[in-house]
């Protein structure tokens, strides 16, 4: 064991693969940095394309769309994905596979194929496209990793302590809100966020749906880097990964606190 | 905040009897209040929370499929826009003929291409953290699931700055006299495979690394001990072993992988366009709706495909 532990080809492409998924990013945030207009070489430290991105009307106006949408869906996504998971988790066998069925044949449809399919209905029906149909395809898709994600918690949950509160002559309703909701608490945190963060990057549903005049975020970068690269891209870039990476982390602590060692990471992530 | 749930019942069990409170008790009235403990279940009220579900998937998933198939047995005139409904396959045969087959057939071969480059990079990457101690393991797993959980979009674009001729990239090979030169690796199949290896790379190392770390330790020390060394190891033990982890990393990856939209249009510069693409043009920019319906169905069809194979796949593997 110790002898393909130290094996030199497994040990160098387990550092560089590491390295190889944090490499684009410290060169986004560096590029950001970066006083050289042309980005070839370094051209010292600046701020001035966030103060520009900053100012651009365009960028701010696509961030509170962004925002507005992102957050729409999260609570969209979380309603129907706790209100899913309330109901399979004491349902029959059939019960769960059916469920299951349904949650999984939203994640392994190609989005596009998603995408394009409730443009064809919407436009049939003569449906403004905007802000309303974006967030519908965003919660179809989003609302299913919610679900995956909550199905985790709900699965580390034993069922013993919601028992013992009915035999104690809590009714359903007040064992829901003082014990498996605060149980699933940090589940339903995780899959709001998840949810926030993969409606806020979404390009593919938005692109068919948000219609000409709604602008999201990842739609006017996909704008901007069709024609050319430019810093304020890279200052747009290093503001939305470092403040989704904090997020990441701060779900992962919570998670991780709230469990305290109950289920492995890969538990959490419902692999 | 977050009150612990055992607490909560110590209250009630304070609460309702008179008791010092030990929640064991509460374990053993169990069988003398059946009918409360029924009521958890609430038989029929209770379907109701699976209604936000059921609407949301049929009204906005199963509808607009069943609206797709419809579509590309249709068909639409370019003149008008309009679509007509009929029972032809006209679009699936003339999707055969049409020059779109050979870029479809392309894209399909990236796309494996892809999966297959991430098996080979991540099954050392999820060997070498397995491998390490507890601790450094999480910091490991960490330092590869976040970058997933940040913009996809803008990690695919961090590429041009790396790949754009003029770029590090470049300059660095310049450096090291393996260029002469410009470096012309953006907008190529090349850079789109490059892409979507880094995009899915996390979704192949996780499943792979849940495999090795369910297997038992001991097996690589006696493997090691009966002379097992280097790539017969590799060969031998670690590849079996993670082989429900390298299966089910395919499906992770090759799905995403098969229908991708995003990387070609940013690293293929519109001119390495893939299945999702040509798909995408055919709704918004030719307007051929029943042409790019059929088109739909038949990425539906390659991804149901690949569910199957991997049914199959997995069958002698779980007992």
């Amino acid at each position: 064991m110790t002898l393909l532990r130290r094996h030199p080809v497994v040990c160098v492409v387990g550092v560089l693969g590491i390295a190889f998924m944090w490499l684009p990013i410290l060169v986004v945030v560096l590029n950001s940095l970066n006083g050289d207009v042309y980005l070839v070489q370094w051209g010292g430290l600046t701020l001035r394309w966030f103060r520009q991105a900053a100012a651009d009307q365009q960028v701010i106006s696509a961030i509170v769309t962004s925002l507005e949408m992102a957050l729409t869906t999260a609570v969209l996504s979380v309603f129907v994905a706790l209100t899913g998971v309330l109901w399979w988790r004491k349902a029959s066998r059939r019960g769960r596979q059916f469920f299951n069925a349904l949650v999984y044949a939203r994640l392994v449809l190609p989005e596009v194929v998603l995408a394009t399919s409730l443009f064809l209905v919407l436009t049939r029906l003569e449906l403004p496209l905007g802000m309303v149909t974006a967030v519908i395809g965003h919660t179809v898709w989003d609302s299913a990793f919610a679900t995956v994600i909550l199905q985790a918690r709900a699965r580390l949950l034993s069922e013993e302590i919601e028992e013992a509160g009915a035999d104690l002559g809590a009714s359903p309703i007040s064992v829901l809100f003082t014990v498996t909701l605060p149980s699933l608490a940090p589940g339903i945190l995780a899959a709001g966020v998840l949810a926030f963060s993969l409606s806020f990057d979404d390009v593919v549903t938005s692109f068919f749906l948000s219609g000409s005049r709604l602008t999201t975020l990842p739609l006017l970068v996909m704008g901007f880097i069709r024609f050319r690269v430019t810093p304020e891209v890279n200052a747009i870039g290093a503001l939305v990964t470092s403040s989704m990476i904090a997020s990441t982390l701060f779900v992962l602590w919570l998670v991780g606190r709230s469990s305290r060692g109950r289920g492995s990471l890969a538990q959490h992530l419902g692999l | 905040m977050r009150q612990e749930p055992r607490l909560v019942v110590r209250e009630w069990v304070q609460g309702v009897t008179t008791d010092t409170g030990d929640s064991r008790l509460a374990r053993g009235r169990k069988i003398t209040t059946r009918s409360q403990h029924e009521a958890l279940r609430l038989p029929s009220a209770r379907h109701l929370l699976l209604v936000p579900t059921l609407l949301l998937v049929g009204l906005f998933f199963l509808v607009p499929l069943a609206f797709t198939a419809i579509y590309s047995l249709g068909t639409t005139s370019l003149v008008t826009f309009e679509t007509h409904f009929g029972w032809t396959l006209l679009n699936y045969r003339s999707l055969a003929d049409s020059l779109y087959v050979g870029t479809i057939l392309r894209s399909l071969v990236l796309s494996a291409a892809a999966t297959l480059a991430c098996v080979l990079i991540a099954l050392p990457m999820a060997f070498f953290i397995a491998q390490q101690r507890r601790a450094l393991q999480t910091i490991l797993l960490l330092a590869v699931i976040v970058p997933f959980w940040t913009s996809f979009l803008i990690r695919i674009y961090a590429w041009i700055n790396i790949l754009q001729n003029g770029g590090p990239l470049q300059s660095i090979l310049q450096h090291m006299g393996l260029l002469d030169g410009p470096l012309n690796l953006l907008y190529t199949p090349f850079s789109i495979g490059l892409g979507i290896v880094y995009g899915y790379l996390p979704l192949m190392v996780l499943p792979i690394y849940v495999a090795l770390e369910r297997a038992d330790p001991h097996v690589f020390e006696a493997a090691a001990d009966l002379g097992s060394r280097g790539w017969s190891l590799m060969w031998n033990i670690v590849v079996p072993l993670s082989k429900p982890g390298i299966i089910a990393g395919c499906i992770l990856v090759g799905i995403p992988a098969t229908g991708e939209f995003v990387t070609p249009a940013i690293l293929g510069g519109g001119k390495t366009l893939m299945f999702g693409n040509v798909i995408g043009s055919q709704f918004l920019e030719v307007g051929n709706l029943a042409f790019g319906s059929a088109m739909a169905m038949c990425l539906f069809a390659v991804v149901l495909a690949l569910l199957v194979v991997q049914a199959f796949a997995h069958r002698p593997g779980e007992t």
